[in-house]
This record gives C-alpha cells, structure tokens and sequence, in this order.
C-alpha cells in the first residue's frame, strides 16, 4: 500500500486544526502530568545521589584516623569481621574515598584545591544484621569507642528522614502523575473519537472504495501521537527549568547539612527526559490505538 | 462473477431480510433487483460488498468466496466493486474534482493516475464543466453522476447500485440509466435495485424479484412484474 505523504500531512494537520481546543486541551494536561513525572525523577535521583553512601543496606560508615598504620587497620577490620552483629564491612580505601569526594563536592572548587587525598579518612561500610535503630545504635556506640577509630557516622536520623521525606513525596507525586496521565490519554482518546466522529462520512466512503484500515487510522494516530509528542516537549522544557530551580535552591542553601550531599547531575537530567518522551510516545500511541481500534462500522 | 449459494440473513429479533437465497450472475450481466421495501434487495447488495456477514450460506465474488475472506483483505474487494446510492454519499466539503480523486487517493493510486482518470471518468458522467463545483451547487442527477463517477473511476469488475435513481425525475432518471448502460457494455456487471417500474420495463434486462427475503422470479429480459 503506497501511502502518500502529502495525503497524510494534510489530514492530520486538518484534524489538529479541527479541534483546536480539545487539542490544546489534551496537549496541556499530557504536558502537566509528564512535567509532574520528569521532576519525580530529577528529585528522585538527586535522594539517591544524596544517601549513595548508604546504599545496598549499609547503616553506618567507620572512619578510621589517616594515620593509621597497617597493623592497626587490621585490627579494626579483623574487630568488624569477628562481630557476629555485622554482616559485611567491606573497606573503601584511599583512592575511592577521594573519588566520592570530588563527586559529592563538585563545583565548590575551594574544598577540592584545599582537601588532598590523604588528608581524608578512609572508612569501612558497615552493613549490620539486624538494622533496627536501636541495635545500629548500640554497634555505633561501641565502635566509637574502638581504638584509632576517627568517627562513626550512622545513616541515623538525617538520612533516615531525608529517605522518609523523598520516598513520602515521590510516591505522592507519583499517584498524582498517574492520574494525571490516565486523564491525559483519556483526552487523547477522546479527541481522537471526536475527529473520526466529525468526518464519519469521509471514513465511510473511504471503507466503501477500499481504503485499508491502515490508511483511514494512520492520519488520526499521527493526530494523537503529535498531541502526545508535543506536551512530552513542552515536560522536557520543564525539566530543565527544574534542574535550574532546585540548583539555585541548593546553593542558597549550602548550610542546611541536609541538602549538601543533595546533588543533579546532568545524566539525572538525561534521564528524566528520556523517562517524559518514553512515556509522551507510549501514552499517545496506545491511546490512539484504542481510539482507532473499532471504529464506525461499515 | 456473482455466486449465492442458499444465503439467508436473520437480523435480530428475528427479522429475515433474506431467505435461502440461490443465484449466479455472470460477467458482464446487467440485474435488476426489484421488489416492494423491506423484501431484501438492500440487504442483498450489502452482502456483496461484506457490509454484511450472511447468518447462512455462501457468496462468491469473482471466484472467492467472501465468508472466508479475512478481514484485511476486505479493502482490496471493495476495490473492486463500485457502490452507488440513493443518498450519493458525497462529501459535502469537496469539490467535484475533489470527490471523484479522493476515492483513488485513499487506495494509494499515484499522483498521474488520478490526475489523469479523473478527468477522464468526469468526461464520461458529462460533468467535466462543473468539476470545480460543490455537491450542494448540483442538481440531484449531476450529484448521481458524480457519485457514479466515483464509482466508476477505479474500473472495478462490478458495480452495485441501490435505488440510484429513487430520488430522482424520470426525465433525469433516464440519463442516469443511459450513464449505468454505458458502464455496463464496458463489461462491467451490473446489478442494481430499484422500485422504478418504466426503467425495468425500458430497459427489458434480467430481472430477479423478491418477497420478504425469497427469490420468486428470476427472469431473463424481464419486466417489473
């Protein structure tokens, strides 16, 4: 079947045209729950980038001094190792240390001149057994304790909440999104209808000459696949305005210890505008797809 | 060209619009279907084309049987079987010209061949003048002829036609069929359905007659009754 461009050009830029409010109005709640949705990711990944050091279950980070000497370093190690509480510890060195150093401290260009890589701790990742606060406590109390231990830092109260409040506002954000983007493909799918509706006539003489099924559709899925694309854009454009919005926010904020480690990087950026077309093209083409399916008879 | 093999169709509640339905039309045969309203000449022609599935029973069109034909391949029948109707199914938003091209068009004929068919097809109907018109700047017989021409344009192997002439004149009603005759002698089979007793009666083609769903005469150069 020899399909003709300009045919279809035609018809789908008369059909946008057609129903110009429906289409706008489809185009702006796609562009609402998808701009909605890339932010979920961006906040979503700049948490993760956040509390990175705490993943994969660990619960607390013992430094040791910088001094240390082999001998001692055994120790600790073989001290962690022994204790029946903790189920893996495994020791991040020198060169990894300052590695996650210059990540989380990118762009404060002061720290990264003044800080040499053996001015910093190297540390073990603790990942205990049981991880109820009230045993992470007590393995962080005796471990402060320890000798040429340099300090504990536990995934306690800070991160705690930070995971809390993310996960809290991720996850109402994203039912939020949901519905959003079920109205947005019910729209697609309705504008559709309306189209095909409007020229039921057109689709009745073009069924009676011979016309594929193919080749009556095309023209309207193009219609909601246009629909879909443009809000994804639109989302895009958000993303980045987001991006710009939480970094100023971030810098402004560079006392709240809460937020320092709170970073986007451009690969999150990349993400989240990837996971809105992804998302803007599926939803488009599935709604259309139904719309068109069973269409009036003859 | 056109086989029935005991075809009935029972819509719901039990309305029989065709019952145990036999015939065999040939190439190139011109039929008219006649019979009061509501005895299944309309039903007949949309079997033909699979606007309509039989409740029982087989159709041929050109050798195939149409029952077994799967759904994608339903276009490329009708492309062989042109449709004319009471109501001419024009598109009130397009010209003349624009009519006629849109029935190539939409079955992916190249540029050069609608830009030279329609043309062509327009001369035939006698309408080339009025091609930059609208269907609502023409009389209902101009309207029929382009509604045939539209038809026609593709040279499909039949052409259906239900009351084409029901909403016309009589004098206009004899060009009309004057039109169908010409298409005819090209080859094409024609049947058509019609409540006009002088056209059967002129015309003194092969008449079947129907009554509440049954064939009761099938007569060769018939009359209307």
């Amino acid at each position: 079947m020899a399909i003709n461009g300009n045919y279809v050009l035609r018809e789908t830029t008369a059909n946008l045209t057609r129903n110009i409010t429906l289409t706008v109005a489809s185009v702006l709640t796609v562009f609402v729950s998808l701009a909605i949705l890339g932010s979920t990711v961006l906040v979503r990944q700049g948490a993760q980038n956040a509390t990175r050091q705490f993943e994969g279950g660990v619960e607390f980070i013992v430094y040791v001094d910088a001094d240390i000497t082999p001998a001692e370093l055994a120790a600790v190690k073989a001290s962690l190792e022994d204790n029946p509480g903790v189920l893996r510890a495994p020791y991040v060195d020198a060169e990894a240390t300052y590695k996650e150093f210059q990540r989380l401290f990118k762009g404060q260009e002061t720290m990264l001149e003044n800080v040499r890589k053996g001015d910093l701790p190297t540390s073990f990742r603790v990942e205990p057994k049981d991880k109820s606060v009230e045993s992470v406590q007590e393995l962080v109390a005796y471990y402060q304790k320890r000798p040429n231990v340099y300090y504990v830092s536990a995934a306690t109260e800070v991160i705690r909440e930070m995971k809390a409040i993310t996960t809290f506002f991720n996850n109402g954000l994203s039912v939020f999104a949901v519905f959003l983007l079920v109205a947005s493909a019910l729209l697609i799918l309705n504008t559709i209808r309306t189209a095909m509706f409007a020229r039921r006539r057109e689709i009745e003489v073009m069924k009676l000459v011979g016309a594929t099924n193919w080749f009556i559709r095309i023209p309207f899925m193009l219609e909601g696949l246009i629909q879909g694309l443009i809000g994804g854009v639109l989302a895009v454009g958000f993303v980045f305005l987001a991006k710009g919005w939480l970094d100023d926010l971030l810098n402004r904020s560079k006392g709240l210890n809460l937020l320092q480690n709170f970073s986007i990087e451009s690969s999150d950026v990349t993400l989240a505008c990837f996971v809105v077309v992804g998302v803007a093209i599926t939803l488009s083409v599935v709604s259309s797809a139904l719309a068109t399916r069973r269409f009036l008879d003859v | 060209m056109i086989k029935l093999e005991n075809v009935s169709k029972v819509f719901k509640g039990d309305v029989v619009a065709l019952r145990e339905a036999n015939c065999d039309i040939n190439k190139g045969e011109f039929v008219f279907l006649v019979g009061p309203s509501g005895s299944g000449k309309s039903t007949m022609i949309r079997l033909l084309n699979k606007q309509e599935e039989p409740s029982t029973g087989a159709i041929y069109v050109a050798g195939k049987d149409i029952g077994q034909l799967n759904s994608w391949k339903v276009p490329y029948l009708r492309r062989n079987i042109g449709c004319v109707f009471q109501d001419y199914k024009l598109l009130s938003n397009k010209t003349v010209y624009e009519n006629v091209a849109f029935a190539l068009e939409v079955i992916g004929r190249p540029r050069h061949v609608v830009k030279t068919q329609v043309p062509a097809i327009l001369e035939l109907v006698g309408l080339s003048k009025k091609h930059k018109n609208y269907p609502d700047e023409l009389s209902g017989g101009e309207q029929q002829r382009v509604s045939i021409a539209r038809a026609f344009v593709n040279r499909p192997l039949i052409l259906l036609a239900d009351e084409p002439t029901g909403n016309l004149d009589p004098a206009t009603s004899v060009g009309i069929m004057r039109l169908l005759d010409r298409i005819n002698r090209t080859g094409t089979t024609v049947v058509m359905a019609t409540h006009d007793r002088s056209i059967v009666d002129t015309m003194r083609r092969r008449v079947i007659e129907l009554d509440r769903g049954s064939i009761i005469r099938d007569q060769a150069r018939g009359v209307y009754e």
